[in-house]
């Protein structure tokens, strides 16, 4: 378990050297504070708008962030030959992976603090009731929802060519997901066998990566979940999460890495 | 050697040749945007009005507080945007039940979903559905007939929580500043929901500059002068210029606006009431029930204003019914 901290610690070391992280936190927050000084109709009061607005980019910035991040982990390593040294030392090749879920997961989760962080003091320069509840439940479940992603880029690095064609597939992919998938079912409904039992195993093959969007919650001020409701949404994250860890382990353990 | 000395003097001739007669014909093209002092309309076209009326929808969702149909769910209930019915300025096309678009969940999956986004019905202003259960329609006096059970209460909440949805439509009419349903809206809201008739006038102002023949915005600065000024004389001359207006606009075409013009016979005869012309109030409720879709609409009023107007000449009036009944 050391192991697996440690080379989670050098990621999370290396994705804090990096620029991406704070260009696209600083757009983040420029977007977010222009959105803000927007008024309609001399009314400053509006806060639903920014609202919306800064959780669209922080949804955006840090998909973008786990799913880059992920994807260059294996083939750098592979690419600049530091896998072999890595690997003769007393480490798995499943130890090194695990590793590199943990540190990409760890500094998406310090990256989603620090986002949420400004999202919260938006929220307070405007609103008078902070729901510190509904941005944790939030939190918990975009870092769930991180997971899953994070563990299918790593996957997803192993089987395509390059970290260019796995960032393209795995974005597309999660946001169609994110988009759809929580209507697959109907459209399925309306198609003509086979077609309709297809899409409809595939409904339920499918991460719903939707269950951990609870931005329209957010924004429309809804109550709070019940936690029973997000620990079983956690849950269904780990069984993703450890159904495509286990995959990349699978296929890394039979990759020629010459 | 050919390509240089003979090609691309060629190519110099033709576009010079051609350049005086194609700079003419692109200044006449119909779909030339240079002429254009909007920077949106140069930039985007008509494509703006396909985002003024997206911007206007995400309005209605706002006001449903995220709960919305998809293109994916049943929108017989969402047909016509209930910001723009509930304003009095848009013929309802809804049908249905407007808290069971979704429908009972099928798997597991949805069930569990629905826990994710809002599903459950409510709007702006509401403390969280409390309305749901009673379907306060009887207490909705708006001058248009509902063909759904779509329901809420005026009095309910915080209507400060209103002014979310200002946002979408203040942009849709950035869009789209032909977007008159835009404009209506909006100006309904600011004026009867949140009291700041100031802000619809100006707002109406703005669109009367950008759309000086709509008789739709005159009929909505009309509702400010009668219900949130009580200047009943300024109301009367704003409805009659949205009624020439009207008539200017309409009535060459197959299938005239009757809905609005029923509106403004309305208020104009509330107008006219309030100054004590029971006749021509009479006269003009008899129009409108004339050319109402929803028959017998206005009858309750129209017999209170003949009681009214045979009263005024019988020496032992009947009792006085109150102001509750009177109101439009």
């Amino acid at each position: 378990m050391n192991t697996v901290f440690t080379v989670g610690a050098v990621v999370l070391k290396e994705a804090y050297r990096r620029k991406d992280v704070y260009v696209l936190f600083f757009l983040t927050v420029l977007l977010t504070l222009l959105a803000g000084t927007v008024t309609f109709f001399e009314d400053l009061s509006m806060v639903r708008l920014v609202k919306e607005i800064a959780l669209l980019l922080i949804w955006i910035a840090t998909l973008v962030i786990a799913v880059t991040m992920t994807a260059r982990q294996i083939p750098m390593e592979r690419e600049s030959r530091t896998i072999f040294p890595l690997l003769a030392k007393p480490i798995a090749r499943s130890e090194l992976l695990l590793g590199k879920f943990w540190g990409c997961w760890l500094a998406t989760g310090l990256t989603l603090l620090v986002f949420y962080a400004f999202f919260g003091v938006v929220c307070a320069s405007r609103e008078a009731e902070w729901a510190w509840g509904q941005y944790a439940q939030a939190l918990v479940l975009h870092w769930a929802m991180l997971a899953v992603v994070i563990a299918m880029t790593l996957f997803g690095s192993l089987v395509f060519a390059a970290p260019s064609s796995t960032n393209t597939i795995v974005l597309v992919v999660v946001t169609g997901i994110l988009l759809m998938g929580r209507h697959l079912g109907k459209v399925a409904m309306a198609l003509p066998e086979p077609q309709q039992s297809i899409l409809y195993g595939l409904y339920f093959v499918i991460p719903h990566l939707e269950f951990f969007d609870v931005r329209d919650l957010i924004v429309h001020a809804w109550p709070m979940l019940a936690w029973p409701v997000v620990g079983l949404a956690l849950l269904y994250a780990a069984a993703y999460t450890a159904v495509f860890l286990s995959l990349a382990v699978w296929t890394f353990r039979r990759k020629s890495l010459t | 050697m050919i390509l240089s000395r003979v090609l691309l003097p060629l190519a110099l001739a033709i576009i010079l040749a051609g350049f005086p007669r194609l700079e003419r014909w692109f200044a006449g093209w119909e779909g030339n945007r240079t002429q254009s002092t909007h920077a949106l309309a140069m930039l985007l076209g008509d494509s703006r009005k396909l985002l003024a009326n997206h911007l206007f929808v995400r309005a209605d969702v706002y006001f449903h507080s995220g709960y919305y149909p998809t293109i994916f769910d049943n929108r017989e209930a969402y047909a016509t945007p209930h910001i723009g019915e509930d304003a009095g300025v848009m013929d309802s096309a809804n049908t249905g039940d407007e808290h069971v678009f979704m429908g009972p969940p099928r798997d597991w999956i949805e069930r569990f979903g629905r826990h994710f986004f809002p599903s459950a019905h409510t709007h702006l202003g509401d403390e969280h559905c409390a309305h749901c259960e009673e379907h306060a329609h009887a207490a909705h006096e708006d001058a248009h007939a509902h063909g759904h059970a779509h329901d809420h209460d005026d009095t309910a909440g915080n209507t400060e929580e209103y002014r979310e949805m200002l946002p979408w439509l203040r942009m849709s009419v950035a869009m789209d500043p032909q977007r008159i349903e835009s404009y209506l809206v909006a100006a309904y809201w600011l004026r009867e929901r949140m009291g700041r008739e100031q802000a619809a006038e100006a707002f109406l102002r703005e669109g009367i500059r950008a759309n000086p023949n709509s008789h739709e915005l005159y009929f909505e600065m009309g509702r400010i002068a009668l219900d949130a000024r009580g200047d009943a004389n300024r109301a009367r001359h704003l409805y009659d210029v949205a009624l020439r207006k009207w008539e200017q606009s309409q009535t060459a075409l197959a299938e005239p606006d009757f809905f609005m013009l029923a509106q403004i016979l309305a208020y104009r005869a509330a107008a006219d009431e309030r100054l004590g012309r029971v006749d021509l109030a009479i006269a003009g409720l008899e129009w409108a029930e004339n050319i109402s879709g929803a028959k017998g609409h206005y009858r309750p009023r129209l017999e209170r204003l003949r009681q009214q107007q045979s009263s005024a000449h019988d020496p032992d009036p009947p009792r006085d019914d109150g102001p509750a009944g009177r109101s439009q």
